[in-house]
């Protein structure tokens, strides 16, 4: 059976408090998951109390002023801090975003942050996100062809064709959706997640690529692709505000429109 | 095309089937709740009462074993016990399927 | 240490008992538990005919059953999940045919189906009440 607690060696426990010591106006309490796989321990949420004033407005702001200025050993991704990256996704306030361009105003009350949900993690905010990338390299994410144009020069494409990719190039593979995927939870070692698949729907939509039927054959799976029932939860997530579920229904209605 | 893609089509094949037979099969109970056995009998052994009755059980059954399916490999991870679950739904819906049948023809013929 | 052992005692991030409860999982997962159940009514319905078609004797069973006051619940239970599952199909069959898909739409859709399931349900419960009574 699936299990739907966590296993023994995952309980979140309680952790350390950094409390700020006199009392400002601009308080606000980070609580933030942490797993330390040196220490044979169980994670624990840490607390830290920051002064607002003194960091900037978004939740990686705060992030990297408690490594700066409370505690060093806090580890999280991050690179661009503006939404390009998709290096800082994790689980803000109960839903899956990046930390980047998540406003720390927008969350009233202590703001919660754990990894991205259901993954294995390396430590504190880091998840182990191979699996993703080996079911993203498993859809040949590259453009198939093997024709050449008539004038030898690039394939070009009609603004419609184009207009086609729209919604689906701009994923960073931040991975927000499949986390947040409670069919991806459970069966997330064969089916491939929304945000794969929506990768798998830009080269399918490509008008330059030949493919297109071996990448319909590769996906006419029960657990690969079906697993998707619907649940948007995917679409819901998406810091991108793309719509990773509407992809995955089209593939699904282009496999059985097939013969 | 593969067992995954016929399975997708016929679940909404069969839902749509279903959508219909349901519809008219939840506003006939109303109108039979609480009927005597003889008013019951009577009622079923009109040709289009027992024709979309029939209907009912085999659509509704099918969209049953292609739904309990889903659920099962969802949740049974462990292949073998997953399998036999799997052929566990398939054949108690066939049963039942017959069963229903088999009362709806003993009903129209003998009562 | 080896790998595998890293991997192995890696803890598994939290998920169902961190991730907010969102409209979409919320009414994807009723649509599952009404399917689940309607399968309990389904096969009460195949008793129902076997009953009848076994005889009067039996047949009281039913009458038993479907007019005592657990009876009533039970199958008012079965029209409301009937009702909430049908609708909430329609929906899913729009979706697969690539309708409704965006997110402003499928909260707006899925509100209604609870709406009219709930509306629906009652008005036939209150039919169901004064054909009894």
């Amino acid at each position: 059976m699936v299990q739907l607690t966590l296993p023994k060696n995952s309980k979140v426990l309680k952790g350390n408090l950094f409390s700020l010591e006199t009392d400002v106006t601009g308080k606000k309490t980070f609580k933030i998951y942490r797993y330390d796989p040196e220490k044979k321990e169980n994670p624990r949420l840490d607390t830290y109390q920051i002064d607002l004033k003194k960091c900037g407005p978004m939740v990686l702001d705060a992030l990297i002023y408690i490594k700066n200025e409370l505690d060093p050993s806090l580890t999280f991704r991050r690179s661009c801090r503006e939404g390009v990256c998709g290096s800082c996704s994790m689980n803000i306030d109960g839903t899956n975003t990046l930390a980047c361009t998540k406003n720390i105003n927008d969350v009233r009350g202590d703001l919660k942050i754990y990894p991205l949900p259901h993954m294995k993690v390396i430590k504190d905010l880091v998840p182990d996100l191979s699996n993703a990338y080996k079911q993203y390299a498993s859809i040949e994410p590259w453009l198939k062809s093997t024709t050449e144009t008539e004038d030898g020069l690039e394939k070009r494409q009609s603004p419609d064709e184009r207009k086609e990719l729209d919604g689906a190039y701009e994923c960073i593979l931040c991975f927000c959706c499949s986390t947040s995927c409670p069919s991806y939870w459970w069966n997330g070692d064969e089916y491939l997640g929304p945000a794969t698949l929506l990768q798998a729907y830009r080269w399918i939509s490509d008008s330059r690529d030949e493919a297109r039927e071996e990448r319909l054959d590769y996906l006419e799976d029960s657990f690969k692709l079906y697993r998707c029932h619907t649940i948007m939860n995917c679409t819901k997530t998406c810091p991108k505000g793309l719509n990773p579920a509407k992809a995955i229904s089209k593939i699904k209605k282009a496999i059985s429109e097939r013969t | 095309m593969n067992g995954a893609v016929k399975h997708w089509k016929i679940q909404r094949y069969s839902a749509i089937m279903n959508l219909f037979i349901a519809l008219w099969l939840a506003f006939s109970l109303l109108c039979i709740q609480g009927n005597s056995y003889e008013e019951t009998i009577k009622w079923l052994k009109y040709p289009i009462n027992s024709i979309l009755i029939s209907l009912f059980f085999i659509t509704s059954f099918l969209h049953m074993r292609l739904g309990l399916q889903v659920v099962i490999e969802d949740y049974v991870s462990k292949i073998l016990l997953r399998k036999r679950l799997i052929i566990g739904i398939n054949s108690l819906s066939w049963i039942l399927t017959i069963i229903s049948i088999v009362s709806v023809l003993k009903i129209v013929i003998f009562n | 240490m080896s790998d595998k052992q890293t991997l192995d005692s890696r803890p598994l991030s939290p998920h169902l008992q961190v991730y907010k409860p969102q409209i979409t999982s919320i009414l994807s997962i009723s649509h599952r538990i009404s399917g689940v159940f309607l399968s309990l009514g389904l096969i009460t319905m195949s008793l129902f005919v076997l009953l009848l078609a076994i005889g009067k004797d039996s047949f009281f069973l039913w009458i038993l059953f479907s007019t005592s006051f657990l009876g009533e619940v039970i199958l008012f239970g079965w029209v409301f999940a009937l009702f909430f599952h049908m609708f909430n199909g329609i929906r899913h069959l729009f979706w697969d045919y690539g309708i409704g898909l965006s997110l402003t739409v499928s909260k707006w859709t899925g509100l209604i189906v609870c709406l009219t399931s709930v509306i629906i349900s009652i008005i036939f419960g209150i039919i169901l009440l004064e054909l009894i009574l």
